[in-house]
């Protein structure tokens, strides 16, 4: 559904030396210089997989997505979406394509929601059925109800996010781009987009390309994960492989009531399989290996009265940010 | 399109005050009409009287009050700037077409100042319209021409945006190009040579001064060159436009999303 083959596209950027000096110089000369944002990737997203693009800030997960619908124009390589070339508009392509923009509002501010999805109605061209059963559908799944009636600009974030939901998938889009569609949100309205997300898929067989700075996200929803740094693709695979790749080191939080003393962190620090990773006066942060956690713990409880233990995989932001740090796992 | 223009017209309908506002309309012809019927009070200037006048500016109150220029260009440049285009290029759309529609639409709530005031001024300024229904239908055929006809040129300045980060200038030398070549300040025919003989073949004065100069009889328009020459203007312009807009979207950086 999605094929991306060789993609490159580089920007070219004005540069001028700081300062007034710098500023009136650039009137007369003007320095540019080529960036390239994305940098020879390649994947493929099947029909019915939702996959997770990560990557830190600027790394070029949204460049890509705006190759993939069409917005920008390739430098080099090839982008195929449902065996259409993006970068010609066609619009059957169009019809068949959503993409939720977090930063992009595809509603009229002016008019209620409700009247905004007629509108799309009309620029799809679906049948009054067709479109009044998906619509109900819509604002069922996604708990529009209460506010649909309501003017676009008078929504909070996360209604209107729900609302742009809607909006994007109103002509049931077989392909399916996701830049960061829960920022902003609250916990509770994170979740019912996750869980919207996840049951238009099972319904639809959509293919699903979701950028997202939130694991919670990317864990609940994708088989898959790409991740991508300096615009180069640095790991394709399963959320498992990542974090099978932070080793089998736990991370073993303990809590007692008195504080250890600069000599007890040490005599804990040199024990085989064991590193401090952070100390309180309250707790002890440890990274052990799966044998060194008991003794670790028994030599706590031989200096204080031990009132926790929490015992953890390794955060997976650890892993990631390897990743994104150009390093493979 | 028309789904599009009524949704336009609903959310146009949303603020009262700005229809109120807006109703009150485009009042610069008003100053010209007066600057030339003084100019006329004693003896008509180059043959036009100042029933004339009143007449030919009346029109072109109506005219530049439902004229699409501004809002096409300011608001589609604003749109390629800000990156707000992204949303536009994802519907099956032209993209072109909305702030056209959408200028329409506020067109629309100035209807009552162009159906009632204008000629309420006309006539209270002793205007009189010349020529039967012939000339009526071959003005509005004009007129409406003209109008599609710069709404392509606004379009194209428009893409400018696409290539300068900045370009306000650039969209307000539009609305001033309209004022002259329209025929706005002055009759084109009232201008020295050889402007008169260039600028009854471009768009803007087809839009505004052409159907003007037809209701007030002043000049010669021969209405079958007219208007075949503002067909192939929408035609040439049309063709420009695919042109540009095919090399401006490989500009096009979608900023912002």
């Amino acid at each position: 559904m999605i094929e991306v083959d060789h993609l490159v596209r580089t920007f070219d950027i004005t540069v001028r030396p700081p300062g007034l000096r710098g500023a009136l110089r650039s009137v007369v000369h003007r320095e540019s210089r080529t960036i390239t944002a994305v940098d020879d990737i390649g994947f493929r997203v099947g029909a019915g997989e939702i996959v997770g693009f990560l990557g830190p800030n600027g790394a070029g997960k949204t460049t890509t997505l705006k190759c993939i619908a069409g917005l920008l124009t390739t430098t080099s390589g090839r982008v195929r979406v449902l065996g259409y070339d993006p970068a010609a508009r066609d619009s059957e392509f169009l019809r068949r394509i959503g993409f939720v923009m977090g930063q992009r509002w595809q509603l009229h501010v002016d008019l209620p929601v409700w009247e905004s999805f007629d509108l799309h109605r009309v620029i799809y061209r679906l049948g009054k059925q067709e479109f009044a059963d998906t619509r109900d559908q819509l604002v069922e799944m996604l708990g529009l109800g209460p506010y649909v009636m309501q003017q676009a600009r008078r929504l909070s974030l996360g209604q209107r996010m729900r609302c742009e939901f809607a909006a994007a998938l109103l002509h049931r889009p077989a392909v399916v781009l996701l830049d960061e569609p829960t920022l902003g949100l609250d916990f509770e309205a994170q979740q019912q987009i996750r869980t919207f997300i996840a049951e238009y898929v099972a319904q639809t067989q959509a293919s699903v390309l979701l950028t997202s700075h939130y694991l919670r996200d990317i864990e609940v929803l994708c088989g898959r994960v790409l991740t991508i740094s300096d615009g180069r693709l640095t790991f394709s695979g399963s959320l498992a492989e990542i974090r099978a790749t932070a080793g089998r080191d736990k991370r073993v939080r303990v809590r007692f009531v008195q504080p250890l003393t600069d000599g007890q962190v040490a005599e804990l620090g040199a024990l085989t399989g064991v590193t401090v990773v952070e100390v309180s006066r309250s707790q002890i942060v440890l990274e052990a290996a799966p044998g060194a956690i008991g003794r670790a713990v028994d030599t706590v409880e031989r200096w204080v009265a031990v009132e926790d233990v929490d015992v953890a995989e390794q955060p997976l932001e650890d892993a990631l940010t390897r990743l994104y740090h150009g390093g493979r796992p | 399109m028309f789904g599009l223009f009524r949704v336009e017209l609903q959310a146009r309908s949303t603020y009262r005050a700005q229809i109120v506002l807006g109703a009150l309309g485009w009042v610069v012809p008003l100053a010209f009409m007066a600057l030339w019927r003084g100019a006329a009070a004693d003896n008509p200037v180059d043959g036009i009287d100042q029933a004339q006048f009143t007449t030919y500016f009346g029109v072109l109150l109506a005219l530049s009050n439902l004229s699409l220029t501004g809002n096409v260009v300011f608001a589609m440049s604003s749109r390629i700037h800000n990156g707000q285009l992204s949303v536009m290029l994802m519907r099956p759309m032209p993209p072109t077409v909305v702030p056209v529609l959408e200028s329409a639409a506020t067109n629309v709530f100035r209807l009552p100042v162009v159906i009632v005031a204008v000629p309420l001024i006309v006539i209270l300024g002793g205007g009189v319209v010349r020529g039967g229904v012939s000339v009526w239908v071959t003005a509005v055929v004009v007129a409406v021409l003209g109008a599609v006809a710069v709404a392509y040129v606004a379009t194209i300045v428009a893409t400018v945006a696409f290539w300068l980060t900045k370009a306000d200038g650039v969209m307000g030398l539009v609305v001033g190009l309209e004022w002259v070549l329209g025929g706005m300040v002055a009759p084109v025919v009232l201008l020295p040579q050889p402007l008169p003989t260039v600028l009854v073949h471009q768009p803007f004065w087809f839009a505004q001064g052409a159907p003007a100069q037809m209701l007030a009889g002043i000049g010669d328009v021969s209405a079958f060159g007219t208007i075949a020459e503002a067909a192939v203007w929408v035609v040439g312009l049309h063709l420009l436009l695919r042109v540009v807009w095919r090399r401006a979207l490989r500009r096009y950086e979608a900023v912002g999303t």
